[in-house]
């Protein structure tokens, strides 16, 4: 059996806690605050996306409203750029975003909230946000997808109401 | 014992990772420079770098893959045969290792330099670089899992030898930490092999971007472990007694690399919970 010194285990029994501590909070936070990451959605063939088609709502990327203040916004990312470039909604409203690829591999991270996704062609990338303030919103690409990279951005622009 | 062969192999490993490290953090500066609007790239463009992304591929493949690589090879090559009081007995393996992953170094920068292979270090498809690009870093890869092999049969003969003894420390971190490589690199090899270069040779249609980032990522997390662990090494065995003391918990040493062998393994995913392809659950 392998001696541990006391020392030692204090340092295993604290370290051991942390991890534990860190695992609770991580568990809470899912599923108390609702933090999401991307899930399988919906797998597409890159090559016909972009294809305008009754069953194809990236064909026209864009905003779309359900219900009063629920919408859907189809976003797609090529190089270098994303289509529709900026969005606007008024305060309050729950837009799903919905990103695909029709090339390599972007980015899609709306700053100071938790949007944050990675987009892969062939792949549907979807989260849910609810916008409670007005203000402007930078939309950035954080995967490198070639020598425009760092100029491929957009904007959501929330209105009051 | 004169280890004549082994420094000299530790020698050049060293030598071309240091070279590497130096060329490859020359473009550091580059890049600071780029942000407060300096554009060095029109000059450098006479030398074949055209561009920041090009030069970040440069920095990135030399720093993160080249220079450590190389030195950790270099590295185990003298702490094993040290600590184990043993020469290499099968050298030969070792110079093929060495000469194995030069080639591979030199067919993965023709292209870099040539600003066909721009995709950073990650590469993910469907990005596309030249084929010789892949090919190169697979050879990097496949000559340093060789001279993994020269380690292991040099530690075999002395385990035959020496069968009731006790691996040394440093050996046996050393060894860990070759075998965890091993293991690691699998998941970057199948996607180089098996995915990405009978793609970019255009055997194939296309491939799958999601299942390449799983692969790559399965190696991307060890791969730091890779580089952390020599350090180990050296904190656990040789720091002590350059201090003049002891090692104070060697068992416990010795645990922590195997723990490290096994965490290594399914670290990877937890690059990836954005990506659309991988549940939630993960």
């Amino acid at each position: 059996m392998i001696h541990v010194d006391r020392n030692e285990k204090i340092y295993i029994i604290f370290s051991v806690s942390l991890i534990t501590v860190f695992f609770i909070a991580l568990a809470v936070s899912s599923f108390v605050y609702g933090i999401q990451v991307p899930s399988p959605y919906q797998q597409v063939d890159p090559r016909t996306i972009a294809t305008p088609g009754p069953d194809n709502p990236f064909g026209e990327p864009g905003l779309r409203e359900l219900a009063p203040g629920k919408y859907e916004a189809y976003i797609m990312s090529q190089v270098w750029a994303f289509i529709p470039r900026e969005i606007t909604v008024p305060k309050g409203s729950t837009v799903t975003f919905y990103v695909t690829s029709k090339d390599v591999q972007h980015g899609f991270r709306i700053n100071e909230t938790n949007i944050n996704m990675q987009i892969v062609p062939g792949e549907v990338s979807k989260l849910t946000i609810t916008f409670d303030e007005a203000k402007e919103y930078d939309v950035i690409c954080h995967e490198y997808c070639g020598v425009g990279h760092h100029a491929m951005a957009g904007k959501i622009i929330v209105v009051e109401p | 014992m004169t280890y004549t062969r082994e420094k000299k192999l530790t020698g050049w490993y060293i030598g071309i990772g240091m070279a590497a490290l130096f060329i490859g953090g020359f473009f550091g500066p580059l890049q600071k420079l780029e942000y407060v609007g300096i554009n060095a790239y029109t000059a450098l463009s006479k030398i074949g770098i055209a561009t920041y992304y090009q030069g970040l591929t440069t920095h990135a493949v030399l720093n993160a893959l080249v220079w450590t690589t190389f030195f950790i090879v270099g590295f185990f090559t003298f702490t094993i045969t040290h600590s184990l009081k043993k020469e290499l007995t099968h050298p030969i393996i070792n110079v093929i290792s060495l000469v194995t992953m030069v080639i591979g170094l030199v067919m993965a920068a023709i292209p870099i330099l040539m600003n066909l292979a721009t995709v950073l270090y990650t590469f993910y498809p469907p990005m596309k670089a030249n084929p010789f690009f892949y090919i190169g870093l697979v050879l990097v890869v496949v000559g340093s899992w060789i001279g993994g092999w020269g380690f292991y049969l040099t530690y075999w003969r002395w385990r035959k030898e020496n069968p009731r003894q006790k691996t040394p420390f440093i050996a046996l971190a050393s060894l860990i930490t070759m075998v965890m490589w091993q293991i690691a690199t699998l998941g970057i090899a199948t996607e180089l092999l098996v995915l990405i270069i009978p793609w970019s040779f255009g055997l194939v249609e296309g491939t799958d971007p999601q299942l390449a980032r799983t692969f790559f990522w399965f190696t991307g997390h060890p791969l730091v472990y890779f580089w952390l662990l020599p350090a180990y090494v050296s904190w656990y065995g040789m720091l002590p007694k350059q201090a003049g003391g002891k090692l104070f918990s060697e068992q416990l040493a010795r645990l922590v690399f195997w723990l490290f062998l096994a965490l290594s393994i399914p670290v990877g995913l937890h690059h990836q919970y954005l990506d659309p392809g991988v549940p939630a659950g993960w």
